[in-house]
């Protein structure tokens, strides 16, 4: 183990500001797998500040990992325009109705207050309790889904699809103004909670939006529907004075340069892009966390095995700096803990070689 | 001017391929006033519009949007065809229980592949999202199927494949069926560590693969009006529902 001689909060603003670091900064992505260290339900984990920050505190001593994230879920917002949300006792929240049945209706719609409405008090809860336990030894990530999926939440996901698809191809019965319509309302409403998470306490603010992943839609689609909200978002974010994290899993090598002009501080990349290949391609504007794949060597892989994956990450991205060890999605709940602790070892034992 | 039969095959063939419903319910009108069949029109140009569809998907050149849209303007077709195809009897390629797996809401991917097979002749009995394993021992046991597919978006649902598989050995079900399983986060690595029996990346690869596990990969689509009935109320059904992402 190499000496270390930052906080977590100073080790990953250094790297997102490409500063050289005591040690490789870590920080896998973990929501639910707090609540299974806990022992508490997922639908207490999901519906309880108090719960929640518990929870994360509980993981963190076990791990000692860079990061704490807050969230458990994409609906806390989508249920303060009026989506029906499910909060089961022992399954993640998850979207029941939209909020309206029609794109047309959008325009009825109205942005929420962040302090009041759906479960965004909930995380701004936890984010204020994680803060006031910790202080600012850690550098604490509030949720923050993205503005293509909430917006999607808006008429359900799959109506949304044929209504970008049609819009995209330039159907006669297409409706691109309330598409877009939808989409400034979902990026006012994740600006409007992004504040509230920097006034928490936050540092790292999540623009989760996945759906807009080149798995769905096209790099065209993309460019048109998703990036230009993204961007809005995390310039808006950044005006407050937080950093930015863009979060889209799924194979995304086609738009790594859109992902970086969205202005974000940090990428969160998956298993699915090619980790050499990305830090070569932007690794010079943004800081790149990932790519750990959360199911084949998080959830299943011995922790030797793990290791060798993490040194690999770290041979193809480590240089240079900007570079934060990570899983490119979230680490599911059932994930052994020696697993995500090899992780970090392997973190710690890198001292600050790469940096210049 | 009148259009020829040929012209409105290609028409319905193209316009479906390219989401356009409009025109795809005209060219329906007009073919059927012309003396087209509604099994010319199902299986000359709508399923293999939709199958030229699932290839353009696989190779990266049609996204999920461009998918859902050719549903859609293939079930504007299905609408009016349907109530005037009757039952051939013809024998279906096999049985297919359908289902996404407990604690998982999502069916985008587990609608498409329905609609893929059902297009290429087997019957689906789609079971729907957030399905226990007791359901589905129930349906196995009404409905014998050939194969049976769960399908998980999430990487915290995607160990039920394995609770599934299990519950279908200890029911004495598990070498009376096959298994396949899917799914955004699945990879192939998975799908054998659960115990599956078969995988496909998305809905392009379903009908391949379940026709191999079954030794049909001879045999070509010839679905039975009945099932393409069944397919017309897939497309349907998916239409009106939401669905939702992690």
């Amino acid at each position: 183990m190499t000496t270390m001689t930052m906080t977590s909060r100073e080790r990953i603003l250094r790297a997102i500001d490409r500063q050289p670091t005591d040690v490789l900064p870590v920080a896998p992505m973990m929501l639910d797998l707090a609540a299974t260290i806990a022992d508490i339900s997922i639908g207490e984990f999901a519906t309880n500040g108090e719960s929640m920050a518990h929870a994360q505190l509980m993981l963190h001593k076990e791990l000692g990992q860079d990061v704490i994230f807050v969230g458990s879920d994409n609906y806390y917002i989508a249920a303060g325009f009026g989506c029906k949300i499910g909060t089961p006792d022992d399954e993640i929240p998850h979207l029941e109705e939209p909020a309206v049945e029609n794109l047309a209706d959008v325009y009825k719609l109205k942005v929420p207050n962040p302090l009041t409405d759906g479960r965004m008090p909930v995380m701004l809860d936890a984010a204020r309790r994680v803060r006031a336990a910790l202080g600012d030894t850690i550098a604490l990530r509030t949720p923050g889904t993205g503005p293509f999926a909430l917006a999607s939440y808006f008429i359900g996901t799959q109506n949304w699809l044929v209504e970008v698809g049609l819009a995209h191809a330039g159907m006669p019965e297409a409706n691109p103004d309330a598409i877009h319509y939808a989409l400034n309302l979902a990026a006012d409403a994740l600006i409007a909670f992004g504040k509230a998470c920097v006034d928490a306490g936050s540092d790292i603010l999540h623009c989760g939006d996945s759906l807009s992943s080149c798995d769905m839609i096209s790099p065209a689609q993309y460019e048109t529907f998703a990036f230009p909200y993204q961007r809005k978002v995390i310039q808006a974010w950044k005006a407050y004075g937080a950093r930015t994290l863009l979060h889209i899993c799924g194979n995304s090598t086609k738009v790594l340069p859109l992902y970086a002009a969205t202005g974000a501080d940090i990428i969160e990349i998956d298993h699915k892009v090619d980790l050499a290949y990305a830090k070569r391609t932007v690794g010079d504007k943004v800081c790149i966390l990932g790519n750990i794949d959360p199911v084949s060597t998080l959830l299943f892989a011995t922790p030797d095995e793990v290791a060798a994956v993490a040194e690999k990450c770290v041979e193809n991205a480590a240089a240079g700096g900007a570079y934060i060890l990570g899983s490119g999605c979230v680490t599911p709940r059932n994930t052994p803990v020696e697993n995500v602790q090899t992780l970090v070892k392997v973190a710690r034992s890198h001292p600050n070689m790469w940096a210049n | 001017m009148p259009k020829s039969r040929e012209e409105i095959m290609q028409g319905l063939y193209d316009n479906t391929l390219w989401g356009k419903a409009p025109p795809v319910v005209e060219l329906t009108k007009e073919g059927l006033e012309l003396g087209l069949t509604p099994t010319e029109i199902l299986f000359q140009a709508l399923i293999p519009a939709l199958e030229d569809v699932g290839r353009r998907f696989e190779i990266g050149e049609f996204f999920v949007p461009e998918m859902l849209i050719a549903a859609r303007a293939m079930q504007g077709s299905m609408n009016i065809l349907k109530p005037l195809m009757v039952e051939t009897g013809l024998p279906t390629v096999g049985k297919f229980v359908m289902m996404t797996v407990k604690g998982d809401m999502h069916d985008i991917g587990k609608n498409l592949c329905n609609i893929m097979l059902e297009a290429a002749g087997f019957k689906v009995i789609d079971l729907g999202v957030n399905v226990a394993p007791a359901t589905l021992i129930k349906a196995v046991q009404d409905n014998e199927p050939d194969l049976v597919g769960f399908s998980a978006f999430l990487t915290t649902t995607m160990p039920m494949f394995k609770i599934n598989i299990q519950t279908l050995h200890d029911a004495g079900w598990r070498d009376k069926v096959k298994v396949m399983v899917g799914g955004a986060p699945v990879t192939p690595e998975y799908a054998e560590k659960s115990g599956a029996d078969g995988y496909a990346k998305d809905a392009s690869q379903i009908v391949r693969v379940a026709k191999k596990l079954i030794g049909k990969e001879d045999v070509e689509t010839a679905a039975p009006s009945s099932e393409l009935a069944a397919a017309a109320k897939a497309i349907e059904n998916m239409m009106k529902k939401a669905d939702e992402e992690h």
